[in-house]
């Protein structure tokens, strides 16, 4: 972006040097447009919330749902089902990205390829699919709520192969796992001494779209009629005309609140790949 | 026995052949350069030593014992890269000990050995700075540091001077063999750069095309090269055309001038090149003597110590350089006559067939 913007700005400076820059009007008017976008929805999910009729403004609404069982419940699941995701995705895609850089660059592409298949198929069809195969075979695995780890691992790939592979080509991945080797560290201390160390913010971006994912995914679970958190907030919101949005905006603060960690904590060391991780 | 020794090694990239039955010993505390153009196999070579990479075929062995299959981290050899390799996450002095903490030495041993190591670098005061404070000359200093603190069997060297500026390069050329000598590390080095190699070395390999063409101290090289590969690759060479003669040991050119062959059986009459450096040639004014070629001055460039005279050979019509000390000669200006003498005692005669083979 900065190139463009320096290739745009440097002819306009030699045409006219004396006349003042006038401030870009209509950059300003779509970052105007945008916030009113995402911003008046929250606002007014917000103001529905904490101004209830005739009991004017209150937090009674989410006081409430936080109170309830359900919610609870469903939310420490769905954070459980998210560690476990962030565990295993991580630990298959290190090693598939690390090996496909170091080893087999060729296979890249179709690694890259395989990764972003999620996306492309609708979850209504993954679930789908995976209740024809998974119910005849395994019918208590796909009535297990840990079912969900393997296939949120799935769907959260491309998250997490885009971030790990960001991180890695942001530094020299062959040269400095080379001098580890060569300094005496196995593949799992270089792994773990060098390689992590240095993708820290790309782990942390991965992690946190991976948490994104697990919490706001609905449609598997629902289907396999396993209830985590999002399909909570569903029925709450069906069942509480006030605690059902509060509920949504309180899971909406997490994620934007794990964004913002991931922004204090990338700033300090390492801060370059931050942007492409999170891209 | 040999510190290291490569035995018949072999690699191949697809059909790319990197390295053809390499065959090098190297002795205890020797410094040995592999020198060639890029892709003539030289960092092949070094990749396998330190276990990178494994040979088609052929042996390496470390102190008699086999360590072909031994994987990189099994070794004990310190490597420093030419890129810049220092841990970003980690500061100079625990770059250092990344090593020492592997092999559980305790935070004593470390702490000393670290220190030791950085002062044999002479980057104490940056003991606790990130790689990216710090210079590419520093960065390879504290590499070498961390290289040399685990005591390898042998260090090896991948071009650790060729991200840097030219002085720096000067500089650390000279300091890592001062460090090299003084812990009496076994080092491979692995350069383009011939004036390095030729600097720095015990032992100067010069390769091309995956084959060791020449290996032997650098003034044997530099003077007695066996191949017009290794003539023209290390320092400048002249090369004036002429015909063996009748007794196959010397050449003539224009009928007059002779020069001794450095090969032993050359076949009379045959026309040849002879390859002379350009320190081997003498400009002197015209006068008197018959000896020597006649030339016409072309340029004449001042390079400090010396000056540096192009002519053009009037019997070969062939452009010379000659390098002569800048006290020993007027400088000479464009179109001036003058006579080339040949002080070389001997030069290398390049055959038909070997430049053939040297262009292919």
């Amino acid at each position: 972006m900065s190139t463009i913007h320096a290739g745009i700005a440097a002819p306009r400076r030699t045409e006219a040097p004396g006349r003042k820059r006038l401030p870009n009007v209509g950059m300003w008017l779509v970052v105007a447009l945008c916030a009113v976008y995402f911003l008046f929805p929250i606002w007014a999910v917000m103001k529905f919330t904490i101004y209830l009729p005739k009991q004017g403004w209150t937090l009674k609404a989410y006081v409430d749902v936080l109170q309830e069982q359900n919610v609870r419940s469903t939310f420490w699941l769905s954070v459980q089902i998210a560690f476990w995701t962030i565990l295993l995705s991580v630990a298959l895609m290190l090693w598939t990205v690390l090996w496909t850089t170091l080893k087999v660059r060729r296979l890249q592409p179709v690694v890259e390829f395989i990764s972003i298949l999620p996306y492309m198929v609708p979850p209504i069809a993954f679930v789908v699919g995976i209740a024809g195969v998974f119910r005849p075979a395994f019918p208590s695995f796909i009535a297990n709520p840990w079912c969900l780890v393997f296939f949120y691992t799935v769907l959260a790939m491309p998250f997490t192969y885009r971030s790990l592979d960001a991180g890695l080509r942001a530094i020299d991945v062959k040269t400095l796992t080379e001098a580890s080797r060569g300094l005496g560290a196995g593949w799992l201390a270089t792994i773990w001494r060098v390689v992590i160390p240095n993708i820290r913010a790309a782990l942390l971006g991965a992690t946190f779209l991976t948490v994104a994912v697990v919490l706001g995914e609905y449609t598997i679970a629902s289907l396999l009629l396993i209830t985590t958190f999002s399909v909570e907030v569903a029925v709450v919101n069906q069942q509480e005309i006030f605690g059902g949005p509060a509920l949504g905006l309180l899971s909406m603060l997490v994620v934007a609140l794990m964004f913002v960690v991931l922004g204090i904590l990338t700033r300090k060391r390492g801060g370059a790949n931050v942007a492409a991780t999170i891209v | 026995m040999s510190s290291l020794e490569l035995s018949q090694v072999r690699k191949t990239f697809g059909p790319t052949i990197a390295l053809e039955q390499l065959d090098l010993a190297m002795g205890e505390g020797e410094l040995v350069c592999l020198l060639g153009p890029s892709g003539c196999g030289k960092t092949t070579a070094l990749r396998i030593v330190a276990g990178f990479d494994q040979p088609d075929s052929g042996d390496v062995f470390l102190a008699g014992n086999n360590i072909t299959r031994r994987p990189a981290n099994k070794r004990d050899m310190g490597m420093v890269f030419q890129a810049y390799s220092l841990f970003p996450n980690l500061t100079a002095e625990e770059n250092v000990a990344f090593g020492l903490r592997l092999r559980r030495q305790s935070a004593e041993q470390r702490r000393k050995r670290v220190a030791e190591m950085l002062e044999l670098v002479g980057l104490q005061a940056q003991a606790k700075r990130y790689a990216q404070q710090l210079s590419g000359g520093q960065q390879q200093r504290v590499a070498l540091a961390r290289a040399l603190a685990i005591e390898p069997e042998v260090l090896l060297l991948d071009e650790p001077l060729s991200a840097l500026d030219a002085n720096v390069r000067v500089n650390l050329r000279e300091e890592i063999r001062r460090i090299q000598l003084s812990t009496g590390t076994t080092t491979l080095f692995v350069t383009h750069d011939q004036e390095e190699a030729l600097a720095v070395s015990d032992r100067v390999g010069v390769m091309s095309n995956g084959r060791l063409e020449q290996i032997g101290s650098p003034t044997a090289v530099y003077q007695d090269p066996s191949t017009s590969f290794v003539a023209r690759f290390v320092g400048t060479v002249n090369e004036i055309p002429g015909h063996v003669t009748a007794d196959g040991k010397s050449v003539e050119v224009g009928g007059r001038v002779i020069i001794s062959a450095t090969a032993e059986r050359l076949t009379p009459g045959s026309a040849v090149r002879a390859l002379v450096r350009p320190e081997g040639l003498l400009v002197v004014p015209l006068g008197d003597e018959v000896d020597g070629f006649l030339a016409t001055v072309v340029t004449a460039v001042f390079q400090g110590s010396i000056v540096r005279v192009k002519v053009r050979l009037d019997d070969t019509d062939s452009l010379v350089n000659v390098d002569a000390p800048v006290d020993s000669i007027d400088m000479p200006n464009q179109g001036d006559r003058v006579r080339i003498k040949v002080e070389a005692k001997r030069a290398f005669i390049e055959t038909p067939a070997a430049g053939a083979e040297a262009a292919a």
